[in-house]
C-alpha cells in the first residue's frame, strides 16, 4: 500500500500512481515545469515578437481567401479568449469552427453566440452523428476504463483536422496553453485519445453499431501527414503572451457578456459529469488537482487556496441525482444501468489493445525536438 | 438536376456533400442558365434576415427564382435563414421577405415561456410531424434534427406547418405551401434524417 502524499509545492498527490517526489517532497510535475517549460515559455515581449511574425505569415497565406486560419471553438475560456484576441488584437480572419458532440451546456451555446455575434463572424458547426457518438460513449462506459471522454475529444480534434485538410487551410489556431494547463493529466487518468488500437478495440468489444461517419484521426494523419506533407501548422498564441484565467474571464465578461464556468472543461454537460463526479468517485482521480497545480505553477493560485477548494467535491451533491438521470436518459440507458458501470471493477487502458510504446516514443521525440514540452506521462 | 443556389449565404458545400453521397445530380451555382436548367432548388442561408435578403437581392437571382418557382412550378427548399426569407417579414429586420409562404419570423421570446429556454436553440431536438408530408418519409421524428436558431417561422396559415419542435413551447420548424418547402433545422447536419429529407426532395 502506497502511503498517501501530496506535493509540497503543488497539489498533485499519490492518486497519480506514477508520481515521484524528490527529497524536499516536490513532485516530478513541478520539476518538469521548471526544467522543460519555464525556460522556453515566453509570455512577454519576446513571445509577442514571435507571434507578430507568425501573424504576418498567416495573413500572407490567407491573402485573397475568405479565411486566413481556422480555430476550434468550444465556448470554453481558452478558445473564447483566443478568438477575441485573434480578431480584435491581431486582425486575423479565422473560420470559427464548432464541433457539436451533443453535450453542449446552455452556457457554452450562449457564450459562443455572444462572441460570434459581437465580432460579426459566422459560426461553422459540424455535428457528430448522435447515434454513433452515444454508442461509442456507451462502449467506453462498458469497458470500465477512466478515459470516458475520448469519444468526444477525439471527434473534436479529428473533425477540425479533416476540415482543415479538405479545405487547404494552413494555420490552425489552438487555445492550448501552459498558463492554465502546464501540468498534464497523467496517462493513467486520461490515456492518449488518438490511440486507434485502443479506440477500435473498445468499440469493437462493446459497441453495437458500426461507426460509419464518426470522424477518426490517427496520430500519423494529424501529427505527420498534415503537418509535414500538407504543411498545416498548429499555432498556440496563448503561449506567446501574458495569459491568465482571471484577466481573460474579465475581458470576455466585460466585452461580450461571456459567463464563466465553475470548472475548466465544464462547457460540456458530459465532461461536467465525468470530471466532476465520475472520475473522482469511481477512480479517485480529481482533475482539479491537475488544473490547480497548473495555476499554482504559473502564480495564479496559492497552494493553500487549492487545498481549501479541494475539500469541496467537484460536483454539486444537490443536483447529482438529476445529472445521473440526464446522462442516463441521453445515453438511452436506465439510471440503474449507469450506476452499474460506476460500480463495476476498475479497468485501465492496459486492459485493452494499445500502442502505448509508440505514443511514448512520439511524446519523447517531440519533447527532445522541443515541439511539445508539456508532455503526458 | 438539383441546384444549390450559391448566392453568397449558407454552407453550400455541406449540402452538396450529401447529394454527392447520395449520388444525385446536383450543382452549386448562381449561373442563370444552370439555374434555369435545374428542376429543383435548395436555398441555404445563415446569419441575419436582412443581410441574407440583401445578399440574395444583390445576387440578382430573385426574379429568376420567382419565375422558375412560381411561373414554372419548380420545387424549392429553404434551409434555416433560407427558410425564414420565404416568409413576409421578420422581427430581425426591416426588409420584406420573398413572401412565398405567408408568415412572420419571430424571435423566440424566453420571457413569455414558463420553462424559459436559452437562446440560441442549438443542438438535436425531436420534432412532431403534422399530417402527411412526403419529405419526411423514413424520418425518425424522435431522433429529430439539428437546430441552430433564435427565430422561428410563425406561419399565417396553420395548414402550412408540417412539423413543430418543442423548445420552451411548440414552435413551427417546417413549412410548406405547394412547391415551396422550408426547414428551420439543418438537414445537412442531421445525418440519417437529414439525408432522408434531401433524398425525398429529389424524388417528389
Amino acid at each position: 500500500m502506497i502511503k498517501y502524499k501530496v506535493c509540497s509545492c503543488c497539489v498533485m498527490d499519490t492518486s497519480d500512481a506514477n508520481i515521484i517526489f524528490d527529497s524536499l517532497g516536490v513532485c516530478d510535475h513541478c520539476l518538469a515545469f521548471k526544467q522543460n517549460i519555464l525556460p522556453h515559455w515566453h509570455p512577454n515581449e519576446k513571445g509577442a515578437a514571435m507571434f507578430r511574425e507568425i501573424v504576418a505569415q498567416i495573413k500572407t497565406a490567407g491573402n485573397g481567401k475568405q479565411f486566413d486560419c481556422i480555430m476550434g471553438m468550444s465556448g470554453g475560456l481558452d478558445s473564447s479568449y483566443l478568438l477575441h484576441l485573434a480578431v480584435t488584437e491581431f486582425g486575423l480572419r479565422p473560420l470559427v469552427f464548432h464541433v457539436d458532440g451533443g453535450w453542449n451546456t446552455d452556457l457554452a451555446v450562449n457564450n459562443i453566440q455572444v462572441l460570434v455575434d459581437k465580432l460579426g463572424l459566422d459560426l461553422y458547426t459540424e455535428v457528430i452523428n448522435w447515434n454513433e457518438m452515444r454508442d461509442f460513449q456507451l462502449a467506453f462506459f462498458k469497458s470500465g476504463v477512466p478515459h470516458l471522454d475520448i469519444p468526444q475529444d477525439h471527434a473534436f480534434v479529428a473533425t477540425l483536422y479533416h476540415f482543415a485538410n479538405k479545405h487547404g487551410i494552413k494555420y490552425i489556431l489552438n487555445g492550448g496553453n501552459y498558463s492554465t494547463e502546464c501540468v498534464r493529466n497523467p496517462k493513467e487518468w486520461l490515456y492518449y485519445g488518438t490511440d486507434m488500437a485502443q479506440l477500435r478495440d473498445i468499440h469493437g468489444r462493446f459497441g453495437s453499431i458500426p461507426l460509419r461517419t464518426y470522424p477518426f484521426s490517427s496520430v500519423l494523419f494529424h501529427k505527420v501527414y498534415l503537418r509535414y506533407i500538407r504543411g498545416v501548422q498548429v499555432v498556440k498564441p496563448l503561449n506567446l503572451m501574458p495569459y491568465t484565467k482571471e484577466n481573460a474571464s474579465k475581458v470576455l465578461a466585460d466585452t461580450y457578456g461571456w459567463r464563466p464556468y465553475p470548472q475548466k472543461h465544464f462547457e460540456s454537460r458530459f465532461t461536467r459529469f465525468y470530471e466532476g463526479y465520475w472520475l473522482p468517485t469511481r477512480f479517485g482521480y480529481d482533475t482539479r488537482r491537475v488544473q490547480y497545480s497548473s495555476l499554482i505553477q504559473t502564480g495564479q493560485m496559492t497552494r493553500e487556496e487549492a487545498l481549501e477548494r479541494l475539500k469541496q467535491p467537484a460536483y454539486d451533491p444537490a443536483t447529482i441525482d438529476e445529472d445521473f438521470e440526464y446522462i442516463a436518459t441521453k445515453l438511452g440507458i436506465s439510471v440503474h444501468e449507469l450506476r452499474g458501470y460506476h460500480e463495476m471493477p476498475l479497468k485501465t487502458y492496459k486492459d485493452y489493445k494499445n500502442q502505448e510504446w509508440l505514443f511514448d516514443l512520439g511524446a519523447k521525440t517531440l519533447k527532445v525536438l522541443g515541439i511539445e514540452r508539456a508532455v503526458k506521462r | 438536376m438539383i441546384a444549390i443556389v450559391d448566392y453568397g449565404s449558407g454552407n453550400v458545400a455541406a449540402i452538396a456533400d450529401i447529394f454527392k453521397r447520395l449520388k444525385l445530380p446536383h450543382v452549386i451555382t448562381r449561373d442563370h442558365a444552370e439555374l434555369q436548367a435545374a428542376d429543383r432548388y435548395i436555398l441555404p442561408g445563415v446569419g441575419a434576415f436582412d443581410t441574407t435578403m440583401h445578399t440574395l437581392k444583390d445576387s440578382g437571382l430573385v426574379g429568376l427564382l420567382n419565375d422558375e418557382v412560381h411561373g414554372q412550378g419548380k420545387k424549392i427548399m429553404g434551409v434555416c435563414v433560407g427558410m425564414q426569407i420565404l416568409g413576409d417579414s421578420s422581427d430581425e429586420g426591416v426588409l420584406p421577405g420573398l413572401g412565398w409562404i405567408p408568415g412572420h419570423i419571430r424571435r423566440i421570446d424566453p420571457a413569455s415561456i414558463d420553462n424559459s429556454p436559452k437562446l440560441p436553440h442549438m443542438g438535436w431536438n425531436s420534432v412532431r410531424i403534422k399530417g402527411a408530408m412526403p419529405l419526411f418519409d423514413s424520418v425518425d421524428p424522435e431522433r429529430g434534427f439539428y437546430f441552430l436558431h433564435s427565430y422561428y417561422f410563425d406561419a399565417k396559415d396553420t395548414e402550412s406547418i408540417c412539423a413543430t419542435v418543442e423548445y420552451g413551447k411548440e414552435l413551427p420548424c417546417a413549412v410548406a405551401s405547394g412547391n415551396v418547402f422550408g426547414f428551420q433545422f439543418h438537414p445537412e447536419k442531421s445525418h440519417s434524417n437529414g439525408v432522408a429529407v434531401f433524398r425525398n426532395f429529389s424524388q417528389i
